[in-house]
């Protein structure tokens, strides 16, 4: 089962480089690139952090189904 | 792009034990299986720079241990230990038949479990090489 994310979007709307949210989160910038491109699936923590990060619910961040 | 020292010495420890390990097994099929002494100091010599290496860094760069370990590198690490543990295992398997035919010495197959230990090192410095850590 694929998680689909919406991560990448959300960041540059929040005018933040890869590596700046992964500051703001403690992950590696490798990290946000692999979970924006739905290589790596983050921790349920890991997810939460994103959403709080960028001010988003983190149902609108991750999702099962393919974002419309 | 600011770079994650920790990481980064991670990663070239790792290669550096893979290529010289992998300088060592050349270096014994040319010499036919003859083993120059100072193989074993060059191997020992590059494992425990690797790791003091490490540790300088952790040491020197704190604030950056936490995105060097962050969860992927905690799971390619794990990873990189069963890689290593099945690589062990068929190795010893391998070895154990070639006993068994005659065909390898007992001494000789001990001798060559110590390359086989290069697993988790070597599954982090692809998993680096392939981007998913730095």
């Amino acid at each position: 089962m694929t998680l689909h994310n919406t991560l990448a979007i959300h960041r540059k709307a929040a005018g933040l480089t890869q590596a700046q949210l992964a500051e703001r989160v403690s992950v590696s910038r490798k990290t946000i690139n692999t979970v924006e491109n739905a290589v790596f699936i983050p921790s349920t923590v890991l997810a939460l952090k994103l959403a709080q990060a960028l001010g988003q619910p983190v149902e609108v961040l991750f999702s099962l189904e393919p974002p419309t | 792009m600011a770079v994650n020292v920790v990481a980064r010495i991670r990663t070239l420890s790792n290669i550096a034990i893979v290529l010289v390990i992998a300088a060592f097994l050349f270096a014994i099929w040319l010499g036919e299986g003859r083993l120059s002494e100072q193989w074993v100091w060059i191997l020992g010599s590059v494992a425990v720079a690797g790791i003091v290496a490490q540790l300088l860094a952790s040491l020197i760069f704190r604030n950056q241990i936490a995105a060097a370990w962050d969860e992927q590198a905690q799971y390619l690490n794990r990873q990189s230990y069963v890689f290593g543990y099945w690589l062990v295992m068929a190795t010893f398997l391998t070895f154990f038949v070639l006993i068994q035919l005659g065909v390898m010495r007992p001494d000789a197959a001990f001798f060559f479990m110590g390359p086989a230990l290069i697993g988790p090192s070597a599954y982090m410095a692809f998993a680096a090489l392939r981007g998913r850590t730095d």
